[in-house]
């Protein structure tokens, strides 16, 4: 299969790695990858038993589920609880626990919620319940604000009146300042998100390099996609050198889509400050509509508690997202907190940090190595 | 419950494309690209590497997801029959190069 076997093959697999190792020799790298479907790759494959443990690899906050304050959850479920509304959201979104519940229990009680796998198909809803309001709750990135931005389009070319957006989007590269700008922050470099750099670009990380002196690779998302990029980043080390890379030609641009890029200009606005599981309010983070689309803005057309929701005492996800402690080293960790029960969002999402050390059963690092390649 | 989802299920073929018989703007099925394991669909991997079948009206295309056949929009990049984009949340973002 394209795309597939070959960036999947052990004997390249082998090389890049012992190529790591020379490279890593000596020294202690502690690299971030940044998106969510990075952590996933890692693991699902078993990657770093093919690095050597000078590598230490830190997950970031790039998976959009968990960095969802419970605040914004509590926003959507009263939303929900509107009798005339039709809430949609993608399916990740159903378990994530807020202050008073998922989406799930809201919809035990009697809300009317779907699980859509697109904006696209939200709007479907709208069209064939013309009676009812219908919102879709958007979540992600700048890999999905396109999406919602060509939905909110299409709604508006269509002149749909029952139709609005919960618009959760946020932004990648302030939450990127925001940990570089963390104290003690010792971070050696950065594997930059693939599919979010789709639509920006790889440029936009430029400051990484610039203002902080650490080194990115854009990197893609399979195997050898991340072996590749982890080899770059150590190069850069070695040679001294701090720059943004593009391994991902194959998809990423360096100047990203501009088509996609102006459809979010045309109807998302950045808003002051967003809040961010983990990370805490971060200026200038996240996606709102614009004026000239207000009558497709939930926030606008709903009345919303708007509280600030602490975190569960005994989740320790912020310390997660920031790369404080393993995903095994949380107290709740595969007892109180797994992914059918999740109190933390880090296990809600495949994408986030505990559920894909759940899954891959990598909370036993030891019985991991023994089977590693199989 | 009554999603709906059109991964799986028989979707109009290439051939006749729904689109026209349609007209805009009326998306009639669209669907993210089937999902290979528990991937989480705002944020993708693989997966989400579709071929173009057809190219229809409305920015709309069929795509083929390797495990059955979708409908995405294509508003926000040239898509050509043949060409392998990548589509996040039922929206093509990009294209991947030959």
């Amino acid at each position: 299969m394209k795309y597939v076997d070959e960036y999947r093959s052990p004997e390249i697999a082998a090389q890049l790695s012992s190529e790591i190792g020379a490279l890593a020799d000596g020294g202690h790298h502690k690299i971030m990858e940044i998106c969510g479907g990075h952590t996933h790759t890692i693991y699902r494959h078993g990657i770093e038993d093919h690095l050597p443990d000078s590598i230490e690899l830190v997950h970031g906050p790039g998976c959009p589920v968990c960095v969802m304050p419970m605040g914004r959850i509590d926003d959507a479920i009263a939303i929900a609880e509107q009798p005339d509304v039709i809430m949609t959201s993608f399916g990740d979104m159903l378990r994530v626990p807020g202050g008073r519940g998922s989406f799930l229990d809201a919809k035990a009680a009697g809300c009317d919620i779907r699980m859509v796998y697109s904006p696209l198909d939200a709007l479907k809803v709208a069209r064939t319940n013309p009676d009812r309001r219908v919102v879709f709750t958007a979540i992600g990135f700048e890999t999905t604000a396109p999406s919602t931005a060509a939905t909110l389009l299409r709604a508006a070319a269509e002149g749909l009146e029952n139709f609005s957006v919960f618009c959760n989007h946020v932004l990648v590269c302030p939450a990127v300042q925001a940990i570089l700008d963390a104290p003690g922050q010792d971070l050696d470099g950065f594997l930059g998100p693939g599919h979010v750099s789709t639509v920006i670009g790889a440029a936009p990380y430029a400051f990484v390099a610039r203002d902080y002196g650490k080194p990115l690779v854009v990197s893609g998302f399979e195997p050898l996609d991340i072996l590749e990029s982890i080899y770059r980043l150590l190069r850069q080390r070695v040679e001294g050198r701090a720059e943004v890379e593009n391994q991902y030609t194959r998809v990423v641009p360096w100047e990203g889509n501009a088509r996609a890029l102006e459809v979010i200009e045309r109807t998302m606005v950045p808003r002051d400050a967003f809040e961010w599981r983990g990370l805490g309010t971060i200026p200038d983070s996240a996606l709102g509509l614009r004026e000239e689309f207000a009558a497709f803005d939930a926030e606008r057309l709903f009345d919303l508690p708007g509280a600030v929701v602490e975190d569960p005492r005994e989740c320790q996800c912020d310390e997660v997202l920031t790369g404080q402690i393993k995903p095994w080293e949380c107290g709740v960790f595969g007892t109180a907190c797994t992914p059918e029960t999740p109190i933390g969002t880090c296990m809600v999402s495949s994408e986030g940090a505990c559920a894909a050390y759940y899954q891959y059963g990598r909370f036993n690092r030891a019985a991991a190595t023994a089977d590693a390649g199989a | 419950m009554s999603h709906e989802r059109t991964a799986g299920q028989a979707t109009p073929r290439a051939e006749t494309p729904p689109g026209a018989a349609l007209g805009l703007p009326a998306v009639d099925a669209v669907a993210a690209p089937a999902e290979a394991g528990p991937a989480c669909l705002t944020c993708g991997d693989e997966a989400v590497e579709v071929v173009v079948l057809a190219v229809e009206e409305g920015d709309l295309a069929l795509v083929d997801t390797g495990e059955g056949r979708e409908r995405v929009s294509v508003m926000l990049v040239d898509a050509r029959v043949g060409d392998r984009i990548l589509v996040h949340a039922g929206e093509a973002i990009g294209k991947v190069r030959p």
